[in-house]
């Protein structure tokens, strides 16, 4: 047999009629028979392998290298720390010992089948298939901490935003209300269950808290503001005590001073109106009181004139009737007529007095009116300021404590990391594809484990060795680019 | 010895391989996954880092990979006790996952390089209507951006008003 690593690339060929074996070339009939050399000094098995790790090799190629092309085309600086999206590098390392030590213990199963170690070899494979499952068992808890956390590949269920903008602000606005519904619902079902209503009641009382102080002001105070920058610290500070950034931490501090400075200001001329309104509510109340007072005299004296000029007519259309129409009637009559003159004169001033002082009143309660509606809405904006000025020391102290989703993990607020979708989209992707990888791996051991593992098996298991060892291969390469880029 | 050829593992491997040499492998695969995470910690994925460093770091540590590859392969998977035929798989396939990696650099990865500020603040969105239309009274007052005012490194935005002027945003 040919030595080893001589390998002749040859085909049959023979030498003075015999092959290259030094076997007679010919039968017993003298036909020509032919000896099949294998092309390459290694088994099908291993060939094939090695061909599927080649197609394996591009395959990993492409997923890596988007990663690499997107995860430094993404806009300068703009792409999240491990820490931002809770990827612990100790885990990472975990992992890559882990893979590792089975590599090796792979590696040594090999070596004890091909020594007939049949024993050993059974327990390097158990070691290995033990560290692989381990090995996804890790997996699964980085994976679950993500989602806990909202970051999923896709939406819906991701809750990732890029930006702090109008959309992300109205979707959390979105999930407040519908937190609202459902804690409402259960309310009810707790009451007519008898049950203890207390926790959600607090529940109701937090989302309805942050929907004001969170929610409604941002929006209404982003409507006032002229500048896209202003606009975006302002909704970048309500993201930040949602899910707070690391990055953002100086912005945000900054932010909230200036902010809590300007909310103080408004207040205070807030309460300068509310005063002011006041003043001017009480004292419209008092001239309402004395018109009312005037306009009931007027209005009195205006029925007593009435009833004065009503009663000289009567007296007069008395002397019109008079039988005996002489000069003395004539001569009352004529006095009469200048009384009635009189008395309606006075009846005429009376009356427009009376009106003077009835639109007067009128105008009175239309601006009292239109004062307290003003009150009442500064009252309305003093208050939301107020509780403002109280939330914003409350922001900052949830984004200490990893912020609102953090504390209150019922809550799921969309969260805004920057580049975030991005980045989940390719971490799970690659991450997703090798698990599968390790996966399809520990099938194929299982498959080995119940054999007796001596040198038969050996080729199996330095096949399906460089199937793992490939496997760890391309999780030595995700690890830094990761964890640790 | 079996006469035959196409027999297995005693082909090529009679003095190759051995348990010492796996382990020391594996034992420099650890101190290279230790040193990659050394570095990492420190100076690629610190706060506060300049960038030079963290460039210098990142090589740092892909080189470190590419190292432990390729102890993996030539030890743990036997190519380096492989005849030539190694060359014909292996090579190929690596040149060809570096130039597909090439390729994509033009495209996908120079797409921010010249993106304005504003175009950053609204492109990958699919806005459904016009959001575009209440800033257009040309009120762009981006100039206190007041993410820009620390000086962390790896940081937002303001990192971005660097390169990305092209249109001369408002007052900076």
């Amino acid at each position: 047999m040919a030595e080893t690593g001589h390998h002749d690339d040859s085909q049959a060929h023979e030498v003075d009629g015999h092959d290259a074996h030094g076997h007679d070339a010919h039968d017993g009939h003298g036909h020509l028979t032919l000896q099949y050399q294998p092309a390459l000094p290694i088994n099908n098995g291993k060939l094939i392998l090695w061909l599927f790790l080649s197609t394996e090799i591009m395959f990993f190629a492409a997923l890596i290298g988007e990663f690499i092309v997107i995860r430094f085309g993404a806009p300068n600086g703009i792409w999240p720390t491990p820490h931002d999206v809770h990827v612990s590098e100790t885990i990472g390392g975990l992992n890559t010992a882990l893979l590792l030590f089975s590599s090796l213990t792979i590696v040594l199963a090999f070596e004890f089948a091909r020594r007939n170690s049949a024993f050993l070899a059974k327990l390097s494979l158990f070691v290995t298939f033990f560290l692989g499952t381990a090995f996804l068992g890790v997996k699964a808890y980085e994976y679950s901490g993500k989602f806990s956390h909202g970051i999923y590949p896709m939406k819906p269920h991701s809750l990732i935003y890029d930006k702090a903008d109008v959309y992300y602000v109205s979707a959390v606005r979105q999930r407040l209300d519908q937190l609202n519904q459902e804690l409402t619902a259960e309310k009810q079902a707790a009451t007519e269950a008898s049950e203890s209503t207390a926790e959600i009641d607090n529940r109701l009382n937090l989302v309805a808290h942050l929907k004001d102080n969170m929610v409604s002001w941002s929006e209404k105070r982003a409507m006032r503001m002229r500048g896209l920058a202003e606009r975006q610290t302002l909704f970048d500070f309500l993201a930040y005590g949602v899910y707070p950034l690391h990055a953002d931490h100086h912005a945000m501090e900054y932010f909230a001073e200036q902010e809590e400075r300007e909310v103080a200001a408004m207040i205070k001329s807030l309460e300068g109106e509310v005063d002011s309104l006041k003043t001017v509510r009480d004292t419209l109340q008092k001239q309402n009181g004395q018109l009312t007072g005037e306009l009931k005299q007027a209005t009195d004296a205006k029925t007593a004139a009435e009833k004065k000029v009503a009663d000289i007519k009567a007296e007069r259309e008395k002397l019109d009737a008079a039988p005996d129409q002489d000069n003395e009637t004539d001569a009352a009559k004529k006095q009469l007529d200048q009384q009635i003159a009189e008395a309606e004169a006075e009846l005429n001033q009376l009356t427009s007095q009376a009106d003077t002082i009835s639109q007067q009143a009128t105008e009175n309660q239309v601006e009292a009116a239109t004062t307290t509606e003003s009150l009442t809405a500064a009252e309305q904006q003093l208050a939301a300021a107020t509780a403002r000025k109280e939330f914003i020391p409350e922001i900052l102290t949830a984004a200490e404590n990893h912020g609102l989703n953090e504390e209150y993990p019922w809550l799921r607020l969309p969260i805004k990391i920057p580049s975030g979708n991005m980045w989940a989209s390719t971490y799970f992707l690659m991450t997703g594809f090798h698990a599968i990888h390790v996966l399809v791996g520990l099938i194929i051991f299982a498959t080995a484990l119940p054999y007796r593992l001596d040198s038969s098996k050996a080729n199996f298991l330095e096949n399906s060795g460089l199937y793992w060892h490939f496997v760890d291969l391309v999780w030595i390469f995700l690890f830094p680019l990761l964890y640790l880029f | 010895m079996a006469e035959h050829h196409t027999d297995n593992a005693h082909d090529d491997h009679d003095d190759h391989g051995g348990l010492t040499k796996y382990l020391i492998v594996f034992l420099a695969l650890l101190g290279l996954t230790i040193a990659s995470f050394a570095t990492g910690s420190l100076f690629a994925g610190a706060e506060g880092v300049d960038p030079a460093t963290k460039t210098v770091g990142w090589a740092v540590m892909m080189a470190v990979s590419c190292a432990k590859a390729l102890l993996v392969m030539l030890f743990f998977m036997h190519l380096i006790w492989e005849a030539n035929w190694k060359y014909v798989l292996t090579i190929p396939a690596t040149v060809m996952s570096l130039l597909l990696v090439m390729a994509l650099v033009p495209d996908v990865g120079r797409r921010y390089r010249n993106y304005s500020e504003e175009r950053m603040r609204y492109a990958p969105e699919v806005s459904l209507h016009d959001s575009h239309g209440d800033h257009s009274d040309g009120d762009h007052s981006e100039a206190d951006h007041s993410e820009g005012d620390h000086s962390e490194g790896d940081d937002s935005e303001g990192d971005h008003n660097a390169d990305s002027e092209s249109e001369g945003a408002g007052t900076e």
